[in-house]
Protein backbone atom coordinates (compact mmCIF):
# COMPACT_ATOMS: atom_id res chain seq x y z
CA UNK A 1 0.00 0.00 0.00
CA UNK A 2 1.32 3.54 -0.99
CA UNK A 3 1.51 5.66 2.01
CA UNK A 4 3.64 9.06 2.17
CA UNK A 5 7.03 8.43 2.09
CA UNK A 6 9.45 10.28 4.76
CA UNK A 7 11.65 10.66 1.70
CA UNK A 8 9.51 12.92 -0.56
CA UNK A 9 11.22 16.25 -0.56
CA UNK A 10 10.07 19.24 -0.32
CA UNK A 11 6.20 18.98 0.51
CA UNK A 12 5.16 17.50 3.39
CA UNK A 13 2.67 14.80 2.92
CA UNK A 14 -0.10 16.26 4.99
CA UNK A 15 -0.87 17.50 2.09
CA UNK A 16 -2.85 14.88 0.57
CA UNK A 17 -5.13 15.52 3.22
CA UNK A 18 -6.27 18.33 1.58
CA UNK A 19 -7.44 16.15 -1.40
CA UNK A 20 -11.01 14.23 -0.74
CA UNK A 21 -10.87 12.00 -3.80
CA UNK A 22 -7.52 10.84 -2.14
CA UNK A 23 -9.19 8.99 0.29
CA UNK A 24 -11.35 6.39 -1.77
CA UNK A 25 -10.33 2.99 -3.00
CA UNK A 26 -10.29 1.92 -6.17
CA UNK A 27 -11.01 -1.80 -7.32
CA UNK A 28 -10.01 -2.48 -3.84
CA UNK A 29 -6.86 -0.62 -3.56
CA UNK A 30 -5.64 2.67 -2.44
CA UNK A 31 -6.22 5.06 -5.09
CA UNK A 32 -2.95 6.21 -6.54
CA UNK A 33 -3.63 9.24 -9.47
CA UNK A 34 -1.34 9.67 -11.63
CA UNK A 35 -3.43 11.17 -14.29
CA UNK A 36 -3.05 14.63 -12.98
CA UNK A 37 -2.37 15.58 -16.76
CA UNK A 38 -5.80 14.63 -17.61
CA UNK A 39 -7.50 16.99 -14.47
CA UNK A 40 -6.16 17.66 -11.31
CA UNK A 41 -7.73 16.44 -8.03
CA UNK A 42 -9.37 19.27 -6.36
CA UNK A 43 -8.27 20.11 -2.75
CA UNK A 44 -10.90 21.03 0.05
CA UNK A 45 -10.65 24.69 -0.45
CA UNK A 46 -11.99 24.89 -4.19
CA UNK A 47 -14.63 22.87 -3.62
CA UNK A 48 -16.07 24.28 -0.91
CA UNK A 49 -14.88 27.57 -2.74
CA UNK A 50 -17.09 27.02 -5.68
CA UNK A 51 -20.34 25.25 -3.68
CA UNK A 52 -20.21 28.59 -1.52
CA UNK A 53 -20.95 30.80 -4.54
CA UNK A 54 -24.26 28.30 -4.81
CA UNK A 55 -24.83 28.89 -1.36
CA UNK A 56 -24.31 32.28 -0.73
CA UNK A 57 -23.63 34.87 -3.74
CA UNK A 58 -25.44 32.90 -5.80
CA UNK A 59 -26.51 35.62 -8.09
CA UNK A 60 -25.78 36.60 -11.88
CA UNK A 61 -22.64 38.83 -11.94
CA UNK A 62 -22.07 42.43 -14.01
CA UNK A 63 -26.48 42.94 -13.73
CA UNK A 64 -28.02 43.34 -10.69
CA UNK A 65 -27.84 45.84 -8.06
CA UNK A 66 -28.76 44.10 -5.34
CA UNK A 67 -26.53 42.54 -3.01
CA UNK A 68 -25.44 39.48 -4.03
CA UNK A 69 -25.03 40.40 -7.42
CA UNK A 70 -22.62 43.02 -6.46
CA UNK A 71 -20.99 40.00 -4.25
CA UNK A 72 -20.98 37.43 -7.15
CA UNK A 73 -19.55 40.13 -9.16
CA UNK A 74 -16.57 41.40 -6.56
CA UNK A 75 -15.87 37.49 -6.42
CA UNK A 76 -15.52 37.03 -9.94
CA UNK A 77 -13.38 40.32 -11.20
CA UNK A 78 -11.41 39.65 -7.78
CA UNK A 79 -10.04 36.16 -9.70
CA UNK A 80 -9.24 38.49 -12.74
CA UNK A 81 -6.96 40.25 -10.39
CA UNK A 82 -5.66 36.52 -8.89
CA UNK A 83 -4.76 35.11 -12.31
CA UNK A 84 -3.35 39.07 -13.65
CA UNK A 85 -0.64 38.31 -10.45
CA UNK A 86 -0.47 34.71 -10.95
CA UNK A 87 0.55 35.00 -14.62
CA UNK A 88 2.27 38.66 -13.94
CA UNK A 89 0.22 40.06 -16.75
CA UNK A 90 0.14 44.01 -16.65
CA UNK A 91 -3.42 44.52 -16.34
CA UNK A 92 -6.72 42.65 -15.19
CA UNK A 93 -7.83 43.98 -18.76
CA UNK A 94 -5.82 41.37 -20.02
CA UNK A 95 -7.47 38.28 -18.53
CA UNK A 96 -10.21 36.76 -20.41
CA UNK A 97 -12.32 34.32 -18.67
CA UNK A 98 -12.97 31.21 -21.30
CA UNK A 99 -14.40 27.58 -20.40
CA UNK A 100 -10.86 25.97 -21.14
CA UNK A 101 -7.94 25.96 -22.93
CA UNK A 102 -9.32 25.37 -25.87
CA UNK A 103 -12.27 27.52 -26.65
CA UNK A 104 -9.05 30.18 -25.24
CA UNK A 105 -7.49 28.96 -28.51
CA UNK A 106 -10.89 28.94 -30.81
CA UNK A 107 -11.52 32.20 -29.37
CA UNK A 108 -7.80 33.62 -31.29
CA UNK A 109 -8.35 31.44 -34.07
CA UNK A 110 -11.66 32.89 -34.77
CA UNK A 111 -11.11 36.48 -33.88
CA UNK A 112 -7.50 37.58 -34.64
CA UNK A 113 -7.09 34.59 -36.97
CA UNK A 114 -10.11 35.79 -39.39
CA UNK A 115 -8.50 39.79 -39.18
CA UNK A 116 -5.13 38.61 -39.68
CA UNK A 117 -4.50 35.56 -41.30
CA UNK A 118 -5.25 35.71 -45.27
CA UNK A 119 -4.96 33.31 -48.63
CA UNK A 120 -1.16 32.00 -48.70
CA UNK A 121 -0.27 33.22 -45.16
CA UNK A 122 1.17 31.21 -42.65
CA UNK A 123 0.56 30.01 -39.09
CA UNK A 124 2.77 27.70 -37.61
CA UNK A 125 2.43 25.08 -34.88
CA UNK A 126 4.99 22.23 -33.60
CA UNK A 127 5.04 18.36 -33.25
CA UNK A 128 4.22 18.57 -29.79
CA UNK A 129 0.68 19.88 -30.46
CA UNK A 130 -2.06 18.29 -28.50
CA UNK A 131 -5.23 18.54 -30.55
CA UNK A 132 -6.51 21.38 -29.34
CA UNK A 133 -3.94 23.62 -30.38
CA UNK A 134 -4.02 22.07 -33.70
CA UNK A 135 -7.48 21.80 -35.23
CA UNK A 136 -8.78 25.33 -34.78
CA UNK A 137 -5.19 26.17 -36.69
CA UNK A 138 -6.18 23.97 -39.43
CA UNK A 139 -10.18 24.90 -39.40
CA UNK A 140 -8.76 28.52 -39.84
CA UNK A 141 -6.26 27.25 -42.50
CA UNK A 142 -8.79 25.78 -44.57
CA UNK A 143 -11.24 28.48 -44.19
CA UNK A 144 -8.70 31.37 -45.51
CA UNK A 145 -6.55 29.15 -47.60
CA UNK A 146 -3.65 29.28 -45.57
CA UNK A 147 -0.84 27.36 -44.75
CA UNK A 148 -0.18 24.92 -41.37
CA UNK A 149 3.62 24.80 -41.39
CA UNK A 150 4.65 22.22 -38.25
CA UNK A 151 8.30 22.95 -36.15
CA UNK A 152 9.65 19.45 -36.44
CA UNK A 153 11.02 17.94 -33.33
CA UNK A 154 15.06 16.64 -32.86
CA UNK A 155 16.09 13.17 -31.72
CA UNK A 156 15.29 13.84 -28.04
CA UNK A 157 11.28 15.29 -28.40
CA UNK A 158 12.67 18.98 -28.33
CA UNK A 159 11.38 21.88 -30.70
CA UNK A 160 14.21 22.09 -33.26
CA UNK A 161 15.14 25.62 -33.15
CA UNK A 162 16.92 25.68 -36.02
CA UNK A 163 13.88 24.71 -38.81
CA UNK A 164 11.62 27.20 -36.58
CA UNK A 165 14.13 30.41 -37.64
CA UNK A 166 14.03 28.97 -41.33
CA UNK A 167 9.80 28.40 -41.10
CA UNK A 168 9.26 31.92 -39.87
CA UNK A 169 8.93 34.39 -42.68
CA UNK A 170 7.05 37.98 -43.76
CA UNK A 171 4.00 35.29 -44.16
CA UNK A 172 3.62 33.91 -40.76
CA UNK A 173 0.96 35.37 -39.18
CA UNK A 174 0.65 33.31 -35.90
CA UNK A 175 2.59 30.89 -34.18
CA UNK A 176 0.84 28.90 -31.69
CA UNK A 177 3.20 26.74 -29.28
CA UNK A 178 2.71 24.16 -26.15
CA UNK A 179 4.71 25.13 -23.20
CA UNK A 180 4.74 21.64 -22.04
CA UNK A 181 3.91 19.17 -24.11
CA UNK A 182 1.05 16.79 -22.43
CA UNK A 183 2.15 13.85 -24.02
CA UNK A 184 5.82 13.74 -23.38
CA UNK A 185 6.65 16.56 -21.09
CA UNK A 186 9.14 18.50 -23.14
CA UNK A 187 9.51 22.30 -22.21
CA UNK A 188 9.54 24.73 -25.23
CA UNK A 189 11.79 27.40 -25.40
CA UNK A 190 8.90 29.83 -25.43
CA UNK A 191 10.98 32.92 -24.57
CA UNK A 192 13.38 31.72 -27.76
CA UNK A 193 10.66 31.13 -30.21
CA UNK A 194 9.23 34.56 -29.16
CA UNK A 195 12.05 36.15 -29.56
CA UNK A 196 12.59 34.02 -33.28
CA UNK A 197 9.54 35.72 -34.43
CA UNK A 198 9.78 38.89 -33.01
CA UNK A 199 13.19 39.04 -35.17
CA UNK A 200 12.00 37.06 -38.65
CA UNK A 201 8.23 38.05 -38.46
CA UNK A 202 7.74 41.12 -37.01
CA UNK A 203 3.73 41.63 -36.36
CA UNK A 204 2.98 37.59 -36.28
CA UNK A 205 1.19 36.94 -32.90
CA UNK A 206 2.84 34.12 -30.90
CA UNK A 207 0.10 32.48 -28.70
CA UNK A 208 1.18 30.07 -26.12
CA UNK A 209 -0.93 26.95 -25.10
CA UNK A 210 -0.12 26.93 -21.05
CA UNK A 211 -2.34 23.93 -19.96
CA UNK A 212 0.21 21.43 -19.03
CA UNK A 213 2.15 24.53 -17.94
CA UNK A 214 0.66 26.57 -15.50
CA UNK A 215 0.21 23.63 -13.04
CA UNK A 216 3.89 23.14 -12.95
CA UNK A 217 6.24 26.13 -13.33
CA UNK A 218 6.02 29.99 -12.38
CA UNK A 219 4.71 31.46 -15.55
CA UNK A 220 5.46 34.95 -16.37
CA UNK A 221 3.99 36.26 -19.91
CA UNK A 222 5.97 39.39 -19.93
CA UNK A 223 9.01 37.70 -19.02
CA UNK A 224 8.13 35.63 -22.45
CA UNK A 225 7.03 38.68 -24.13
CA UNK A 226 3.99 36.31 -25.61
CA UNK A 227 1.23 37.86 -27.34
CA UNK A 228 -1.70 35.10 -25.83
CA UNK A 229 -1.51 32.46 -23.07
CA UNK A 230 -3.85 30.13 -22.51
CA UNK A 231 -5.01 27.79 -19.91
CA UNK A 232 -6.97 25.80 -17.55
CA UNK A 233 -8.52 25.64 -13.79
CA UNK A 234 -8.84 22.01 -14.01
CA UNK A 235 -5.50 20.78 -14.34
CA UNK A 236 -4.52 23.97 -12.02
CA UNK A 237 -6.98 22.20 -9.41
CA UNK A 238 -9.49 23.97 -9.97
CA UNK A 239 -13.02 23.36 -11.49
CA UNK A 240 -13.83 22.04 -14.76
CA UNK A 241 -15.37 24.05 -17.71
CA UNK A 242 -13.07 27.38 -16.70
CA UNK A 243 -10.19 28.86 -18.33
CA UNK A 244 -8.05 31.56 -18.92
CA UNK A 245 -7.47 33.35 -22.17
CA UNK A 246 -4.40 36.34 -21.37
CA UNK A 247 -3.96 38.73 -24.21
CA UNK A 248 -1.56 41.83 -24.80
CA UNK A 249 -3.76 44.54 -24.28
CA UNK A 250 -2.81 45.93 -27.51
CA UNK A 251 -4.05 42.82 -29.03
CA UNK A 252 -7.22 42.39 -27.28
CA UNK A 253 -8.08 45.89 -28.13
CA UNK A 254 -7.77 44.98 -31.60
CA UNK A 255 -9.67 41.90 -32.01
CA UNK A 256 -13.20 41.97 -32.92
CA UNK A 257 -16.32 39.72 -30.85
CA UNK A 258 -16.48 36.03 -31.32
CA UNK A 259 -19.39 35.31 -29.72
CA UNK A 260 -22.14 37.44 -29.66
CA UNK A 261 -24.86 38.27 -26.54
CA UNK A 262 -25.40 39.83 -23.33
CA UNK A 263 -22.89 41.14 -20.84
CA UNK A 264 -20.17 41.78 -24.33
CA UNK A 265 -22.57 44.66 -24.90
CA UNK A 266 -22.23 48.90 -24.36
CA UNK A 267 -25.57 49.58 -25.92
CA UNK A 268 -27.79 47.23 -28.63
CA UNK A 269 -30.70 48.84 -31.02
CA UNK A 270 -31.82 46.96 -34.36
CA UNK A 271 -29.77 49.28 -36.37
CA UNK A 272 -26.21 47.86 -34.73
CA UNK A 273 -24.62 47.17 -31.43
CA UNK A 274 -21.49 48.95 -29.65
CA UNK A 275 -19.19 46.23 -27.73
CA UNK A 276 -17.72 46.11 -24.68
CA UNK A 277 -14.04 47.04 -24.16
CA UNK A 278 -11.63 43.77 -23.27
CA UNK A 279 -12.01 41.28 -21.54
CA UNK A 280 -16.02 41.48 -21.52
CA UNK A 281 -15.84 41.95 -24.94
CA UNK A 282 -14.85 38.55 -25.38
CA UNK A 283 -17.26 37.06 -22.44
CA UNK A 284 -20.57 36.76 -23.64
CA UNK A 285 -23.50 35.29 -21.83
CA UNK A 286 -23.32 34.38 -17.93
CA UNK A 287 -19.93 33.29 -17.14
CA UNK A 288 -19.39 29.65 -14.96
CA UNK A 289 -19.20 32.47 -12.05
CA UNK A 290 -18.54 29.14 -9.23
CA UNK A 291 -15.85 28.05 -11.86
CA UNK A 292 -14.00 31.25 -12.11
CA UNK A 293 -14.43 31.72 -8.23
CA UNK A 294 -12.82 28.03 -7.50
CA UNK A 295 -10.10 29.01 -9.67
CA UNK A 296 -9.42 31.81 -7.24
CA UNK A 297 -9.19 29.41 -4.39
CA UNK A 298 -6.98 27.07 -6.15
CA UNK A 299 -4.48 29.85 -6.84
CA UNK A 300 -4.64 30.81 -3.06
CA UNK A 301 -3.77 27.55 -2.74
CA UNK A 302 -0.75 26.76 -5.03
CA UNK A 303 0.39 29.98 -4.11
CA UNK A 304 0.27 28.94 -0.44
CA UNK A 305 1.94 25.92 -1.35
CA UNK A 306 4.61 27.69 -3.41
CA UNK A 307 5.28 27.21 -7.11
CA UNK A 308 8.83 26.96 -6.27
CA UNK A 309 8.41 24.26 -3.42
CA UNK A 310 5.97 22.79 -5.90
CA UNK A 311 8.15 22.42 -8.84
CA UNK A 312 10.98 21.26 -6.87
CA UNK A 313 8.62 18.18 -5.45
CA UNK A 314 8.04 17.33 -8.97
CA UNK A 315 11.68 17.41 -10.08
CA UNK A 316 12.50 14.82 -7.61
CA UNK A 317 9.38 12.69 -8.23
CA UNK A 318 9.89 12.71 -11.52
CA UNK A 319 13.71 11.77 -11.03
CA UNK A 320 12.67 9.25 -8.87
CA UNK A 321 9.78 7.76 -11.36
CA UNK A 322 12.54 7.63 -14.42
CA UNK A 323 14.93 5.90 -12.36
CA UNK A 324 12.28 2.89 -10.89
CA UNK A 325 10.14 3.02 -14.67
CA UNK A 326 13.62 2.93 -16.05
CA UNK A 327 14.59 -0.41 -14.59
CA UNK A 328 11.26 -2.58 -15.51
CA UNK A 329 12.45 -4.80 -17.79
CA UNK A 330 11.06 -3.85 -21.53
CA UNK A 331 10.05 -0.57 -20.02
CA UNK A 332 10.86 2.21 -22.97
CA UNK A 333 10.33 5.92 -21.85
CA UNK A 334 9.27 8.55 -24.79
CA UNK A 335 11.05 12.11 -24.76
CA UNK A 336 14.09 12.97 -23.42
CA UNK A 337 14.47 16.64 -23.10
CA UNK A 338 16.91 18.86 -21.26
CA UNK A 339 13.55 20.29 -19.51
CA UNK A 340 10.92 17.75 -18.29
CA UNK A 341 8.08 18.00 -16.53
CA UNK A 342 5.68 15.99 -14.35
CA UNK A 343 5.01 13.69 -17.34
CA UNK A 344 6.44 10.13 -17.74
CA UNK A 345 5.49 8.56 -21.03
CA UNK A 346 5.92 5.04 -21.34
CA UNK A 347 5.69 1.81 -23.25
CA UNK A 348 5.97 -1.73 -22.23
CA UNK A 349 7.86 -4.02 -25.28
CA UNK A 350 4.88 -6.63 -26.35
CA UNK A 351 1.94 -4.88 -24.38
CA UNK A 352 -0.52 -2.68 -26.11
CA UNK A 353 -0.95 0.52 -23.49
CA UNK A 354 -4.70 -0.24 -22.85
CA UNK A 355 -3.72 -3.50 -21.53
CA UNK A 356 -1.19 -2.01 -19.16
CA UNK A 357 -3.96 0.78 -18.34
CA UNK A 358 -6.60 -2.00 -17.48
CA UNK A 359 -4.19 -4.05 -15.31
CA UNK A 360 -3.08 -1.08 -13.18
CA UNK A 361 -7.09 0.23 -13.11
CA UNK A 362 -7.32 -3.31 -11.37
CA UNK A 363 -4.65 -2.59 -8.70
CA UNK A 364 -5.74 1.29 -8.07
CA UNK A 365 -3.47 2.77 -9.98
CA UNK A 366 -5.09 5.69 -12.81
CA UNK A 367 -2.90 6.49 -15.53
CA UNK A 368 -3.97 8.17 -19.09
CA UNK A 369 -3.77 5.49 -22.13
CA UNK A 370 -3.87 5.89 -25.94
CA UNK A 371 -2.43 8.84 -28.20
CA UNK A 372 -3.16 12.07 -25.46
CA UNK A 373 -4.65 14.03 -28.33
CA UNK A 374 -1.58 14.38 -29.96
CA UNK A 375 -1.47 11.78 -32.67
CA UNK A 376 0.39 13.79 -34.82
CA UNK A 377 3.18 13.05 -31.89
CA UNK A 378 2.45 9.42 -31.67
CA UNK A 379 2.73 8.87 -35.65
CA UNK A 380 6.41 10.93 -35.10
CA UNK A 381 7.65 8.51 -31.93
CA UNK A 382 6.04 5.57 -34.27
CA UNK A 383 3.58 4.35 -32.04
CA UNK A 384 -0.57 4.70 -31.68
CA UNK A 385 -0.57 5.77 -28.43
CA UNK A 386 1.39 5.30 -24.93
CA UNK A 387 1.04 4.84 -21.20
CA UNK A 388 1.41 8.28 -19.01
CA UNK A 389 2.04 8.76 -15.64
CA UNK A 390 1.68 12.57 -14.84
CA UNK A 391 2.31 13.80 -11.30
CA UNK A 392 1.27 16.62 -9.31
CA UNK A 393 1.59 18.13 -5.45
CA UNK A 394 -0.01 15.46 -3.88
CA UNK A 395 2.14 12.15 -5.38
CA UNK A 396 4.60 10.40 -3.46
CA UNK A 397 7.54 8.37 -4.41
CA UNK A 398 5.84 5.29 -2.94
CA UNK A 399 3.26 5.92 -5.75
CA UNK A 400 5.95 5.39 -8.20
CA UNK A 401 7.04 2.45 -6.75
CA UNK A 402 4.04 0.91 -6.57
CA UNK A 403 3.78 1.94 -10.15
CA UNK A 404 6.76 0.27 -11.20
CA UNK A 405 6.44 -2.58 -9.19
CA UNK A 406 2.65 -3.37 -10.94
CA UNK A 407 4.34 -2.77 -14.33
CA UNK A 408 6.84 -5.43 -13.87
CA UNK A 409 3.91 -7.45 -12.90
CA UNK A 410 2.56 -6.49 -16.22
CA UNK A 411 5.45 -7.11 -18.26
CA UNK A 412 5.76 -10.93 -16.16
CA UNK A 413 1.99 -11.06 -17.19
CA UNK A 414 1.97 -10.57 -21.31
CA UNK A 415 5.22 -12.65 -21.69
CA UNK B 1 -3.74 -12.52 -10.52
CA UNK B 2 -6.38 -10.62 -9.17
CA UNK B 3 -9.87 -12.57 -10.27
CA UNK B 4 -11.01 -9.56 -12.64
CA UNK B 5 -7.81 -9.81 -14.51
CA UNK B 6 -7.45 -13.31 -14.40
CA UNK B 7 -11.18 -13.71 -16.31
CA UNK B 8 -10.49 -10.34 -18.46
CA UNK B 9 -6.79 -11.93 -19.65
CA UNK B 10 -7.71 -15.55 -19.32
CA UNK B 11 -5.56 -18.28 -21.31
CA UNK B 12 -7.30 -18.41 -24.37
CA UNK B 13 -7.12 -14.88 -24.79
CA UNK B 14 -3.41 -13.98 -23.80
CA UNK B 15 -2.91 -17.19 -25.80
CA UNK B 16 -4.29 -15.43 -29.31
CA UNK B 17 -2.63 -12.32 -28.39
CA UNK B 18 0.69 -13.99 -28.35
CA UNK B 19 -0.01 -16.33 -31.70
CA UNK B 20 -2.87 -14.75 -34.15
CA UNK B 21 -4.49 -16.52 -36.12
CA UNK B 22 -5.23 -15.22 -39.68
CA UNK B 23 -3.35 -12.07 -38.51
CA UNK B 24 -2.24 -10.67 -42.45
CA UNK B 25 -3.59 -10.21 -45.97
CA UNK B 26 -6.02 -12.61 -47.62
CA UNK B 27 -5.60 -13.17 -50.94
CA UNK B 28 -8.85 -13.29 -53.42
CA UNK B 29 -10.66 -11.15 -50.48
CA UNK B 30 -14.07 -10.21 -51.66
CA UNK B 31 -15.17 -8.37 -48.74
CA UNK B 32 -13.33 -6.19 -46.64
CA UNK B 33 -13.96 -3.48 -44.05
CA UNK B 34 -11.53 -0.72 -42.09
CA UNK B 35 -12.73 0.35 -38.82
CA UNK B 36 -10.87 2.54 -36.16
CA UNK B 37 -11.85 2.57 -32.73
CA UNK B 38 -10.94 7.11 -32.01
CA UNK B 39 -10.75 6.31 -28.55
CA UNK B 40 -7.43 4.98 -28.46
CA UNK B 41 -6.62 4.78 -32.06
CA UNK B 42 -6.50 1.39 -32.67
CA UNK B 43 -7.64 0.09 -36.65
CA UNK B 44 -8.67 -3.32 -37.43
CA UNK B 45 -8.79 -4.36 -41.22
CA UNK B 46 -11.04 -7.66 -41.95
CA UNK B 47 -10.90 -9.40 -44.79
CA UNK B 48 -13.29 -12.16 -46.20
CA UNK B 49 -13.31 -14.65 -48.89
CA UNK B 50 -16.93 -15.59 -49.91
CA UNK B 51 -17.71 -18.42 -51.74
CA UNK B 52 -21.16 -19.90 -52.84
CA UNK B 53 -22.45 -18.04 -49.78
CA UNK B 54 -20.34 -19.23 -47.62
CA UNK B 55 -17.36 -17.69 -45.62
CA UNK B 56 -14.46 -19.32 -46.68
CA UNK B 57 -11.97 -17.65 -45.10
CA UNK B 58 -11.63 -14.46 -43.09
CA UNK B 59 -8.62 -12.71 -41.98
CA UNK B 60 -6.91 -9.25 -40.30
CA UNK B 61 -4.75 -6.97 -39.94
CA UNK B 62 -4.05 -3.87 -37.73
CA UNK B 63 -2.96 -2.30 -34.80
CA UNK B 64 -4.28 -3.26 -31.46
CA UNK B 65 -4.60 -4.05 -27.88
CA UNK B 66 -4.83 -7.62 -26.26
CA UNK B 67 -8.07 -7.71 -26.19
CA UNK B 68 -9.01 -6.38 -30.05
CA UNK B 69 -6.48 -8.78 -31.39
CA UNK B 70 -7.44 -12.17 -29.66
CA UNK B 71 -10.98 -10.65 -30.26
CA UNK B 72 -10.42 -10.52 -34.31
CA UNK B 73 -8.69 -13.69 -34.63
CA UNK B 74 -10.98 -15.64 -32.72
CA UNK B 75 -13.75 -14.10 -34.97
CA UNK B 76 -11.89 -15.30 -38.21
CA UNK B 77 -12.03 -19.06 -37.07
CA UNK B 78 -15.39 -18.36 -35.72
CA UNK B 79 -16.52 -17.47 -39.00
CA UNK B 80 -15.23 -19.67 -41.42
CA UNK B 81 -17.56 -21.56 -42.81
CA UNK B 82 -20.56 -20.35 -41.70
CA UNK B 83 -22.91 -18.49 -43.78
CA UNK B 84 -23.21 -14.65 -43.55
CA UNK B 85 -26.43 -14.91 -41.69
CA UNK B 86 -25.13 -16.98 -39.08
CA UNK B 87 -22.01 -15.05 -39.02
CA UNK B 88 -23.57 -11.92 -38.07
CA UNK B 89 -25.65 -14.41 -35.73
CA UNK B 90 -22.29 -14.80 -33.53
CA UNK B 91 -21.81 -11.30 -33.61
CA UNK B 92 -25.52 -10.87 -31.87
CA UNK B 93 -24.77 -13.77 -29.23
CA UNK B 94 -21.32 -12.20 -28.42
CA UNK B 95 -23.28 -8.84 -27.84
CA UNK B 96 -25.17 -10.90 -25.21
CA UNK B 97 -22.40 -12.30 -23.80
CA UNK B 98 -20.77 -8.73 -23.08
CA UNK B 99 -24.27 -6.78 -22.26
CA UNK B 100 -25.12 -6.00 -18.49
CA UNK B 101 -27.67 -5.22 -17.04
CA UNK B 102 -30.81 -6.82 -15.66
CA UNK B 103 -32.75 -7.05 -18.85
CA UNK B 104 -30.23 -8.76 -21.59
CA UNK B 105 -30.92 -12.09 -22.81
CA UNK B 106 -28.72 -14.74 -21.04
CA UNK B 107 -25.92 -16.10 -24.17
CA UNK B 108 -26.03 -18.98 -25.83
CA UNK B 109 -22.41 -20.64 -24.84
CA UNK B 110 -22.29 -23.67 -26.85
CA UNK B 111 -22.67 -21.80 -29.66
CA UNK B 112 -20.08 -19.03 -28.75
CA UNK B 113 -17.90 -21.69 -28.42
CA UNK B 114 -14.20 -19.96 -27.81
CA UNK B 115 -15.66 -16.37 -28.01
CA UNK B 116 -17.19 -16.95 -24.58
CA UNK B 117 -13.44 -16.16 -23.35
CA UNK B 118 -14.22 -12.85 -24.04
CA UNK B 119 -16.99 -12.53 -21.34
CA UNK B 120 -14.63 -10.91 -19.14
CA UNK B 121 -14.69 -7.60 -20.65
CA UNK B 122 -18.41 -7.55 -19.47
CA UNK B 123 -17.09 -6.15 -16.43
CA UNK B 124 -14.67 -3.50 -17.63
CA UNK B 125 -17.02 -1.64 -19.81
CA UNK B 126 -13.90 0.91 -20.82
CA UNK B 127 -12.75 -1.95 -22.76
CA UNK B 128 -16.03 -3.89 -24.54
CA UNK B 129 -15.27 -1.90 -28.07
CA UNK B 130 -11.89 -3.34 -27.97
CA UNK B 131 -13.57 -6.60 -27.70
CA UNK B 132 -16.07 -5.09 -30.55
CA UNK B 133 -14.14 -3.61 -32.68
CA UNK B 134 -13.22 -6.45 -34.98
CA UNK B 135 -16.73 -7.42 -35.06
CA UNK B 136 -18.61 -3.89 -36.09
CA UNK B 137 -15.66 -4.39 -38.96
CA UNK B 138 -17.89 -8.06 -39.51
CA UNK B 139 -21.06 -6.03 -39.81
CA UNK B 140 -19.80 -3.59 -42.02
CA UNK B 141 -17.64 -6.33 -44.34
CA UNK B 142 -20.88 -7.94 -44.72
CA UNK B 143 -23.12 -4.87 -45.19
CA UNK B 144 -22.49 -5.10 -48.63
CA UNK B 145 -23.52 -8.42 -49.12
CA UNK B 146 -26.47 -9.58 -51.09
CA UNK B 147 -27.54 -13.41 -50.58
Amino acid sequence: MPTPSPRDPALPARLREDFPALAQEVNGRPLVYLDSASTALKPRAVIDASARVYERECANVHRGVHALSVAATELYEGVREKVRRFLGAEDAGEIVFTHGTTESINLVAQSLGRAVVGLGDEVLISTLEHHGNLVPWQMLCAERGALLRVIPLDARGQLDLDRCAALLSARTRVVAISHVSNAIGTVTPVREVVRLTRERAPGAAVLVDGAQAAPHLAVDVRALDCDFYAFSAHKLYGPTGTGVLYGKRERLAAMAPWQGGGDMIVSVTFEGTTYAEPPHRFEAGTPNIAGVVGLGAAIDYLEAVGMDALAAHERALFAHGARVLGAVPGLRLFGDAEDRAAILSFALAGVHPHDVGTVLDQQGIAVRTGHHCAQPLMAHLGVTGTARASLALYNTTAELDALASALAGVAEMFR
Amino acid sequence: MIPALATLYQGVILEHNARPRNLGPLADSTHEAHVHNALCGDTVILRLRLAEGRIVRAAFEGEGCALSRASASLLTLAVAGRTPEEALGLAAELDKLLARGPDHAEADAARLGDLVALEGVREVPARRRCATLPWEALRAALGAWRG
